[in-house]
């Protein structure tokens, strides 16, 4: 050793032992190896952890569970999925809160210790209806030993009100309701008529008309007792056959009286399978109608209000053309007329009821013939009284017929246009209403009846059933099935029950429309900007401060973004577009200053253009003087027409018949995606700014060499070349815009809008509309959802499907740089 | 950095002060004279030991006296002797205006390109002086010199490239086939349609074969594909690369090697029938066989171009062209037929600079 230490204090030897590789650790670089690389894992760990968490609790949540049933010290019982298992510490002072049954079982856990282990379950019990409350905690000291059981015939039914049922399978039930005659009704109505009528007959005549009237009822009563007859034939012996009298009491067919009026037959299956089985027969046809019927309401009615809205609108236009007003009588007008329009059919209805009688009467039956003898003097005297009432509403709708017609002419146009359409709509929606109705009764007639928890009966009509399994029969096929067809319902349907169930198609349309739109208004702008500050512009401290400033933008935090494009977009540029400079709160110019403010404009752009003309073709001398007078020129020339643009006092706004409704003066979807054009264009702008400057300047001497003009050279070599650069830039912004929420809720985003902004109706595009939102449906269904413990998991799933869909499109938009990075290495452009 | 003269290691401090020195125009100061004979002395001794300092001044370079031990002079080093004070080559460094030689026998074709008097400013630093030559028709011009001597700077003055430089501005005409290059009338566009450029690095678009040739013809809207296919088949010939590339003129350009891809570039300069090929170096990233493919090339293009080419390599210039130049720091020392240049020249100093005693 110290020969050693003697040996390095010569120079010499000193620096070979400390060349020497290996000892000193910094020097060979080990530890920055590990560092970097441990940085790297770090990093890599969480963001893949992330990924895990979101992945394992986002697929999971569309996965059928089995149900379990636990009875509680109480006698009460819980039945529902089991969500969650928490452990916790029991103790004294807890057991102390507690009181009855629980409290007995909890101290014979805690068994005289201060604190003990346990655990507790999360049941989904449903039922919200009867048991106010969708989720409930069991902890294991509660549930009566031996209780806990799987029921083999538990059913989960979604619903589409009221959320999850639970319970077992009692009976399927359809029903088979009486439809009484033509004739049995027209005659029952007529009886109820003549008694109404009847006491006003002079008392002389009365007795002969009394006693036909007696034997009307009788030929009522003897047609409905055929039809009952004929409807109760038609029961087979199939499962078990109930009737419903009309006092609602239920008897089996075979203790039918022959005088009970039923109205309605029940066809009972109480076996579980054999309920199961009609059930799965049953659902599909109901939900087929079901959604016909939405489809009814929405879109069928949607067109007819649509089409009414549209000629109101007509008329309001009119109004503030002409400056009148006249809604308001239309709308008494269109009143007073469908009044007229129900007597004169309530009369048509009664002549052809006295039809009916008179051809019954004609059969051997002579005890009728006093009624069709008096019927003429009876129809007089309700004529009478028919006309004197439709006097009154006659006279107004002439007197408002007649205000109408003085109306200056469009107006006139407009007005009658209205009444045709609202009554053409009336009558289509009425038909589509019946239509409607029928398939209501049609679906009512099925009902699943299911067993609560504690026992109380459930009866679910299938219409409002969205999909119900036997949870504990479920084989594994049938369990990916429901698994697929949950996540199918997620990914096409709209959500139901506050988001916290159903789908997000709404929102995966507004999201991916959003960020398309964005990324259309962002991308050309960008890449001009870009090419400008890069290609053109010579550098200088303007260019530097103008590039410092937009990397600054980029700092900015969105939700100023959002007040802002709230601010700008929604109140100024779609208040002043919906009802002109008035509605945005902006002063209007006289008219003739805004005149002259235009001809003064056109001066200036003119002036402006011809001294650029100037310097474009020499000049050169005083180039730079006239350059900045031209400049200037055309700063103020713009100035002044934005001035002129917001203070045009001619300009009334495209949507003033809807005011004080705004259009576009409120947050839609193209307010929301050009706000978010704003925030991602600093990433756009800077990312081209590499691209552009990553292409060598060999390439444009090159071109230029060849007598490509300035905009040639960039359009053919520059821009081809820096296009995967651009597309990265297009590819980051679409990724900072998909994910942003904040800014979204002040400029278009809501918590629901199944009207989507592209559809069938109008225009087919509805940029103003508001809507849904993928991150801003996690906000919601975290933070502002009712039923919390439900929408959990339906957090992490719209996470998982908000990346996903973030992925894919930038998965998309890589796809396209690679074939555009191809394209131009194989120079087929 | 147009001035920054010196082409070997030893020289180029030197160089730099004594760019410098020029720069300012005070040519007859005694510093800028001391720095003139150190870069002179740099430039031609063999052996330099010595660094001239400041205060050697005039007389003193011209003893011929060795400077004082380092660190005495920020000038650099040197010997400086009498001869090569009074040398063209000093007097230039200096900053002296000296007459271009220029051998009446090339006025003996008609001139494709006139220079006239043409002196060209970086901002405030000239890099060109006053230089005229005229460059015959159907011939191949060379020029030469040292670094930074100018000739690029010329070339480039020739098809107007200097013009996307912001801070150049120039004096003197130039005449292409008696029409004015530098008047505020023409269109700079149209004017570099009628000339070819190929640079020192091959720089073929990121486009295939085909389209890089026929991209004069793209640019000026040409869609005929008869025409096109012909031009580029008639202008890849001309490159001597058409029988190396006829089966792939749809791949990309940038699959070739770098010879090929320059004469790619050569294809792409004669596409539009130039009225003068200008050539920028175009051997100088190449390695000897690719090199010899591109002179045979520029030896076949003679007769039917007028070719003007930049080159470093002497050898080169002798081999393949018809008349040289030889510039100095941005002024035309000596300009004549090639064999005249090469075998007697008038000046001593070319003789030097062509014999490798200089630069």
């Amino acid at each position: 050793m110290s020969h050693s230490t003697a040996a390095a204090n010569t120079p010499r030897e000193r620096r070979r032992s400390r060349a020497r590789p290996g000892v000193s650790l910094l020097a060979s670089g080990e530890p920055m190896v590990w560092l970097t690389g441990g940085a790297l894992t770090v990093a890599v760990s969480m963001i893949v952890g992330l990924m895990l968490l979101v992945l394992y609790n986002g697929s999971g949540t569309f996965w059928p569970v089995p149900i379990t049933r636990v009875e509680l010290p109480g006698g009460g019982r819980l039945m529902g999925e089991i969500t969650r298992v928490e452990r916790y510490r029991l103790t004294k002072p807890l057991v102390e809160n507690l009181s009855g049954p629980v409290a007995d079982a909890a101290a014979a856990k805690l068994a005289g210790r201060d604190s003990v282990d346990t655990e507790r379950r999360l049941f989904r019990v449903g039922n919200f209806e009867l048991t106010q409350t969708h989720f409930q905690w069991a902890s294991d000291y509660e549930v009566a030993p031996g209780s806990e059981i799987r029921p083999e015939w538990a059913i989960l039914a979604e619903r589409v009100e009221w959320g999850r049922c639970v319970g077992e399978l009692g009976q399927f039930v359809v029903r088979y309701r009486r439809v009484p005659s033509p004739d049995e009704e027209d005659l029952t109505s007529l009886v109820q008529w003549l008694e109404t009528r009847l006491p006003a007959v002079p008392d002389a005549e009365r007795p002969p008309l009394e006693a036909a009237l007696a034997r009307l009822r009788e030929l009522v009563e003897t047609r409905r007792r055929d039809n009952i007859r004929e409807f109760l034939a038609q029961a087979t012996s199939e499962a078990s056959w109930r009737a419903v009298l009309e006092d609602g009491s239920e008897v089996a067919l075979n203790e039918i009286q022959p005088q009970a009026a039923v109205v309605e037959l029940r066809q009972v299956w109480t076996e579980p399978a054999a309920a199961w089985a009609k059930y799965l027969e049953a659902h599909p046809q109901v939900r087929e109608r079901f959604q016909q019927r939405k489809h009814l309401e929405r879109h069928e009615i949607g067109r007819v209000n649509n089409a009414i809205e549209e000629a109101r609108l007509a008329v309001r236009g009119a109004e503030i053309s002409t400056r009148s007003a006249s809604l308001d009588k239309l709308e008494q007008l269109r009143q007073t007329r469908v009044q007229l329009d129900a007597q004169e059919a309530e009369w048509a209805a009664l002549l052809a009821r006295w039809e009916v009688l008179k051809r019954e009467a004609k059969r051997p039956d002579e005890r009728l013939r006093p009624l069709v003898d008096a019927a003429e003097s009876l129809l007089r005297a309700a004529r009478a009284e028919w006309e004197q009432a439709r006097q009154e509403p006659l006279a107004a709708a002439a007197a408002m017929e007649a205000e109408l017609a003085k109306l200056p002419e469009p107006l006139r146009d407009a007005g009658n246009r209205l009444l045709e359409v609202q009554q053409r709509g009336d009558e289509e929606s009425s038909s589509i209403q019946r239509t409607i109705q029928s398939m209501n009764a049609e679906n009512d007639r099925f009902e699943l009846r299911l067993m609560a928890a504690d026992g109380a009966a459930v009866a679910v009509p299938l219409s409002n059933i969205v999909r119900a399994y036997p949870a504990n029969r479920l084989e594994t096929a049938a369990a990916v099935g429901i698994y697929l067809e949950r996540w199918w319902e997620y990914l096409t349907d709209e959500p139901r029950e506050a988001n916290s169930e159903g789908g997000v198609f709404p929102a995966i349309f507004g999201t991916v429309a959003m960020t398309l739109i964005m990324s259309l208004a962002v991308v050309p702008f960008g890449v001009l900007a870009a090419l400008y500050l890069r290609e053109y512009a010579r550098g200088g401290p303007i260019v530097s401060v103008v590039r410092i400033s937009i990397n600054n933008l980029a700092g900015v935090p969105s939700i100023v973004f959002g007040v802002f494009g709230l601010g700008f977009f929604c109140y100024l540029v779609g208040a002043f577009l919906d009802g002109g400079a008035a509605n945005a709160g902006l002063q209007t110019w006289p008219s003739y200053a805004w005149y002259g403010g235009l001809f003064v404009l056109v001066a200036l752009a003119l002036a402006a253009f011809v001294i650029g003309l100037r310097i474009a073709s020499g000049e050169r001398a005083r180039s730079l003087m006239w350059s900045r007078v031209a400049l200037g020129l055309w700063l103020v020339a713009t100035a002044l027409l934005v001035a002129l643009l917001f203070g045009n006092p001619h300009f009334g706004g495209f949507f003033a018949d809807r005011l004080p409704n705004p259009t576009l003066g409120k947050g839609g979807i193209l307010w929301a995606s050009l706000t978010l054009a704003l925030l991602t264009l600093p990433v756009v702008i800077v990312s081209t700014e590499e691209s552009l400057s990553a292409v060598p300047n060999s390439m444009r001497e090159g071109s230029y060499a060849c007598g490509a003009g300035k905009w040639q050279t960039i359009r053919r070599i520059v821009l081809p070349q820096a296009m995967p650069g651009i597309m990265t830039g297009m590819i980051l912004a679409m990724a900072r815009g998909a994910g942003e929420v904040a800014p979204l809720m002040l400029v278009g985003a809501v918590k629901l809008a199944p009207e989507l902004p592209i559809d069938s109706s109008g225009p087919f595009v509805h940029p103003e509309r508001s809507f849904m939102h993928l991150g801003f449906h996690i906000y919601d269904l975290g933070f502002q959802s009712q039923n919390s413990e439900a929408a959990k998991p339906m957090v992490f799933t719209t996470t998982l499907l908000l990346i996903a869909l973030v992925a894919t499109l930038n998965v998309a938009a890589v796809w396209l740089r690679g074939r555009l990075r191809k394209r131009f290495r194989l120079g087929q452009f | 950095m147009s001035a920054n003269a010196g082409s070997s290691p030893s020289a180029a401090n030197s160089a730099t002060a004594n760019s410098a020195a020029a720069n300012t125009a005070a040519a007859n100061t005694a510093a800028a004279n001391t720095s003139a004979a150190s870069i002179a002395a740099a430039s031609y001794a063999s052996a330099s030991a010595g660094a001239a300092s400041a205060s050697h001044g005039n007389s003193g370079g011209s003893a011929g006296s060795v400077g004082a031990g380092p660190g005495s002079g920020s000038m650099g080093k040197g010997n400086q002797s009498a001869r090569l004070q009074e040398s063209g080559l000093a007097r230039i460094a200096r900053g002296e205006k000296v007459a271009a030689i220029v051998h009446e026998s090339v006025w003996d074709d008609e001139p494709v390109l006139e220079v006239e008097n043409f002196s060209l400013w970086y901002g405030e630093k000239q890099a060109l002086h006053d230089i005229s030559l005229p460059v015959p028709k159907g011939k191949v011009t060379s020029m030469i010199g040292p670094s930074g001597c100018g000739k690029s700077t010329l070339l480039r003055c020739v098809n107007r490239m200097n013009d996307l430089i912001g801070t150049v501005r120039i004096a003197g005409s130039m005449k292409l086939n008696g029409d004015p290059i530098y008047d505020r009338s023409v269109d700079v566009i149209e004017l570099r349609k009628r000339m070819g450029m190929v640079f020192q690095k091959p720089n073929p678009f990121p486009m295939s074969i085909f389209e890089n040739v026929v991209y004069p013809l793209r640019i000026d809207g040409e869609r005929n594909r008869q025409t096109l296919a012909e031009v580029c088949e008639k202008s890849l010939r001309g490159a001597a690369l058409w029988d190396e590339v006829k089966d792939r003129l749809n791949s990309s350009a940038l699959e070739l090697s770098g010879g090929q891809q320059q004469r790619l570039c050569i294809a792409r300069a004669i596409a539009s029938e130039p009225e003068v090929l200008l050539l920028d170096e175009p051997c100088s990233a190449l390695d000897p066989i690719a090199t010899g493919k591109v002179e045979d090339l520029i030896s076949d293009l003679r007769g039917d171009y007028s070719i003007l080419i930049v080159t470093h390599n002497m050898q080169q210039a002798s081999r393949i062209s018809d008349y040289t130049a030889f510039m100095y720091l941005g002024r035309l020392v000596e300009y004549g037929p090639t064999a005249e240049i090469f075998t007697r020249p008038r000046l001593s100093e070319t003789n030097d600079y062509i014999t490798g005693r200089f630069g």
